[in-house]
């Protein structure tokens, strides 16, 4: 950039990308030219500046991320007037239901989509949908799950979607959750993926790998479901570890 | 807590990826591991706050060693977080036996020497003097300088998430953005280069 003549030199400086040459002059006009020193002194300080502001962007994602693992319930003891831990309780119920089930029925076909319609279980939403947010955003997803609930996913996808452009909005985890269950109603698995693959709350990751597997074999990518049932068969913390490995021999027979 | 469903592999090449999904597969990592803290708590009785803090440091300097290319594969994550973490534990014990006379638990042997930028108290403190200058910026220009200079979006990646004509718009204005928060640094809070 003309206007800033030296910024792609100190950047180059800073990332320590210089040869030996280049950092030995640059050094040497630092003693020369005031000016110079202080323009590399001050291009060094914002770029700490910025990382510092990030770091603390991140300390405030991860002190949330960290209260709602602290809230997260056990399901027996958790109380249902917590509203907020009954989307932690939700998940947990959901993870319980498709274990029992899977237990219960057992698969009983190898073929992708076969494979898919034997382990998959819609999952409910929970009877509380009550969270931290401001009203009218905790409205909107009330909505959309009611629109979930009603079996019309087109409109509940779009309304998560909304939902997920807000930044107000702060469960971002669960939203993702039942949009990806909503696109995998109507036969769109690719865009499950997707959703799936946005879940970052530690409470709901386990199950978005779970059901990203599934969505894998519901595409008839028998390769890639393999990869991540491998995964979740080599985790002994994993909720699905027993049957992640019974399906990877079903799928192998 | 589980332990993690990520492979470090797909972790490090999440982070290094840089963009939107940098802060999500750092904020992975940051999950995956929130059981060292209950470790941290029986061994070293530190308070909740302080535990936080060292854990989300750790993460922090490890999420930072691994965008810029710095962490070296030679450990797993979990063996190299563990150690920052515990150093960070080890400060905090040391910061406060500085100040009063109380007995020193018996500190961990890691056998390392991995320290980070955030270890220098001083340092950290004109760090913290710093970051508030970004506030000082306003919205939109803090947003485009993160988005830059710290979870490495490129230009189109900007000019699509903050609705910029083109990546030339975005260059302009992140030099315009820097420029600015260059000029309002003052001499006495820059960093000791």
């Amino acid at each position: 950039m003309e206007e800033f003549p030296n910024f792609e030199l100190l950047e180059r400086y800073r990332k320590g990308e210089l040869s030996e040459q280049e950092e030995k002059s640059l050094k040497q006009r630092r003693t020369e030219d005031e000016a110079f020193n202080d323009e590399v002194r001050r291009h060094l300080s914002a770029q700490a500046a910025i990382r510092q502001a990030g770091r603390e962007h991140l300390k405030q994602r991860f002190r949330e991320v960290y209260h709602q693992e602290e809230t997260a319930p056990t399901p027996k003891v958790v109380p249902f007037y917590k509203r907020q831990q009954v989307w932690l309780l939700a998940a947990a119920v959901i993870t319980l239901l498709v274990a029992t089930w899977l237990t219960i029925s057992g698969p009983s076909t190898t073929e992708g989509g076969d494979v898919f319609a034997t382990y998959y279980e819609l999952p409910a939403t929970p009877l509380d949908r009550g969270g931290n947010d401001a009203e009218g955003v905790s409205r909107q997803f009330d909505q959309a799950l009611d629109r979930y609930d009603a079996k019309e996913y087109a409109e509940a996808i779009s309304l998560f979607e909304t939902l997920l452009q807000d930044s107000a909005f702060s469960m971002q985890s669960a939203a993702r959750f039942y949009q990806g269950h909503a696109l995998l109603q109507i036969n769109k698995p690719q865009k499950a993926l997707e959703a799936f693959e946005e879940i970052i709350h530690p409470l709901f990751i386990q199950q978005a790998q779970w059901f990203s597997a599934l969505a894998y074999l519901k595409l008839g990518q028998t390769e890639e479901a393999k990869n991540i049932l491998e995964k979740i068969s080599g985790d002994e913390d994993h909720y699905q570890q027993e049957q992640a490995g019974e399906l990877l021999e079903e799928l192998a027979g | 807590m589980s332990t993690p469903s990520f492979s470090d592999a797909e972790i490090v090449e999440g982070i290094q990826q840089g963009g939107p999904m940098r802060e999500q597969w750092i904020t992975r990592l940051y999950g995956s591991y929130l059981h060292y803290i209950n470790k941290a708590r029986v061994k070293y009785q530190l308070s909740d706050e302080d535990l936080q803090d060292a854990y989300a440091d750790a993460v922090i300097a490890l999420g930072e060693q691994v965008a810029d290319g710095r962490f070296r594969e030679e450990a797993k994550l979990s063996t190299y977080l563990y150690r920052i973490f515990f150093n960070k534990c080890v400060d905090i014990i040391r910061k406060y036996a500085t100040n009063r006379v109380v007995a020193m638990p018996d500190l961990p042997d890691t056998g390392l020497t991995e320290r980070d930028s955030l270890d220098d108290l001083a340092i950290q403190d004109q760090m913290e003097v710093l970051g508030k200058y970004l506030d000082q910026l306003g919205d939109r220009c803090k947003q485009i300088l993160l988005y830059w200079g710290y979870w490495g979006y490129n230009m189109h990646e900007i000019a699509e998430k903050m609705g910029f004509k083109n990546n030339k718009s975005v260059i302009s204005q992140k030099h315009k953005c820097f420029e600015k928060l260059k000029k309002m640094i003052r001499q006495d809070d820059f960093l000791d280069t």
